[in-house]
Order: structure tokens, then sequence, then C-alpha cells
């Protein structure tokens, strides 16, 4: 995807999020390889995330990313399975002792990430706005931000492969 | 050839002349008669070098009138201190912070952890420059458990 090329007369959101990606840390990220855009269809974002090597499993993991409202609202992502167009099956989902917790299948039907930075799951914990501050969506953060949060976790010696 | 700078106000693209200096980069970037170091190295560029002779296209580099970095690793009511050159990323913070010189943690114990700036609840990511986070020429980290989420 080119990502010079801005869409003519989008809407606010969306052009925040494509001038989000020609900044610098965004294509710091996309050159070292810690993610790829597969495509967009606005609000609809799939991107994908790389991850550490582990036996038998993938090199990488797919998001579809909900990004109305951007930047004022946080995205929420589904983990993704590109060849068949689905939400991501469990047994092909990361797994490890935190990585495993983000992304659960077992709540909300597999459709968000577990985590205060996914907009449907800050939504379902009202104690996480306090508890995470750190990990908190707000209006100076870019979904670059976001990419990084997944990329550290399977990049991270907790996660054990699928 | 196309770089990417990172500086004290953090990672930009700059678009410079193969043919051109280290020195001229720097002040390109407004940092006249700054140092420039590439990611992770001890030493910095010469600034008579020519860029494409130090760093390849898309390469990383640090600019900056510190010549070096005072970091402290805050854990566990320790605090730690070595100086890091300006280009160095918070991995290679992190790996010292948790290896033998630093607090010692155990594999299972390292892969809970990570780097926060103090006071400010901002990550640290591993690719950012210590010098991008530094203020005054020192940067004080947490090393911080990861916060695992439930409920």
């Amino acid at each position: 995807m080119n990502t010079e090329l801005l869409t003519p007369c989008a809407a606010p959101d969306q052009r925040a999020f494509e001038n989000h990606l020609r900044s610098a840390r965004f294509r710091a990220g996309s050159e070292r390889g810690s993610w790829r855009l597969i495509s967009s269809n606005w609000p609809i974002v799939l991107v994908a995330v790389a991850s550490v090597d582990r036996p038998c499993s993938p090199g990488e993991f797919a998001l579809r990313c909900n990004l109305a409202g951007y930047p004022a609202v946080a995205p929420t992502a589904s983990p993704w399975d590109i060849e068949r167009n689905e939400l991501l099956r469990v047994e092909l989902r990361p797994k490890g002792e935190q990585v495993g917790m983000v992304f659960r299948a077992d709540w909300n039907g597999g459709t968000a990430l577990y985590a205060p930075f996914d907009r449907t799951a800050l939504a379902d914990h009202a104690g996480w706005a306090a508890e995470h501050p750190w990990y908190l969506w707000d209006v100076t953060r870019d979904f670059t931000w976001f990419l990084e949060r997944i990329f550290d976790l399977l990049n991270s010696d907790d996660y054990v492969g699928t | 050839m196309e770089l990417f700078v990172h500086t004290q106000e953090g990672i930009a693209i700059a678009e410079i002349d193969d043919g051109a200096l280290v020195a001229q980069l720097a002040a390109e970037v407004g940092y006249a008669n700054a140092t420039v170091w590439l990611q992770d190295q001890d030493d910095p560029c010469r600034s008579t070098d020519r860029l494409a002779d130090v760093v390849a296209h898309r390469g990383h580099l640090h600019v900056a009138h510190c010549q070096k970095v005072a970091v402290t690793v805050r854990y566990g009511g320790e605090a730690k201190e070595r100086d890091f050159p300006p280009g160095a990323t918070i991995h290679a913070v992190f790996v010292w912070a948790t290896g033998p010189e630093g607090f010692k943690l155990p594999a299972d114990q390292r892969a809970k952890h990570g780097l926060g700036v103090c006071g400010t609840g901002t990550i640290a990511d591993r690719n950012d420059h210590v010098g991008s986070l530094a203020h005054d020429c020192g940067l004080c980290l947490d090393l911080a458990p990861r916060h695992r989420f439930q409920g």
C-alpha cells in the first residue's frame, strides 16, 4: 500500500490516520519489519504485526482494526485469519501468560484484544483506567503506539508460540 | 538517501544527498556542531565522514549535543547507573538492567518486566533512543512489572 497517498475528501478520522501512516515512527516500524499494513477500507484497517520466532508458529499475526473516531477514540482489534478472512481460531492464537490473556478467545467472542488500549475491552472494565494508566489510549497516542503494544507482547519472552 | 534521524525531539525522516557529510546532516536537522551516532554504537561518527560510507539508506542515526546519557534504572527500591551513548536503544538498556551487571533478573522474570520513564506514565519502547527520552543528558527509568490485564 502506498502510504504517500491520501484519500481525497476523507473524513477527519481517516485523514488523521492517513497522516499518522506517513510519520517517521510508523515508517521506521514498517522498515524494520515490525508491522505491515495489508489493507484499508475505512474504518477497517487490516495490519500484521511480526512475532519473534517460535517453533511451529507464524512470523506474524494479523489484526482487523476498527478505527472509527480515530484518534479521539481508541482502536479495537480482532485477531484475524487473513487466508480465511475470519476471526482467528483459538488454536492459532498466540499463547503465553500475558500474551494469551490479551489474545484470549473466551471473552467477548474473541473479537477484541483483552487490554486497556482496546476500546471494547476498556468499556467492559471500569477499573482498568485507574489500574493501567500506562496502557490507556488518549488523543496524544497514535496507531503506531497501539502497534508497539502488540509488537512488544509478540516479541517478549512471555510469548511461547501458538 | 533517506535516513531515520533521532534527536531529543523524537524521530524524523531526512532526505539528504549520498555525498553529504555527517556534519551536514547535523546542521540539516537543526543541530549544528552536534555529534552523530549510529544506532547502538558506542563511538560517534566523524563529522567529516560521508554519510553513505557510514550508514545505509533508511538506516538510523542519532544527533545530539550530549556526548553521553547518564541512565538510572530503578527497581525494587534500588537504583543502578550507567552511561550510554545517546543513540543506544531502550532494548540495550533493558538487556543491561536485567542482566548480570544490572538487577540479575532470571529469564522468566525478564519476560514480565519492562521500562518506563520515571514519573511520567510513558512506556519506553524498545526501539526508542535514550537520547530522545533524556533531559539534561540524563534519563531515569523504572524497571516495572508488565501489567497483567484481568478482572
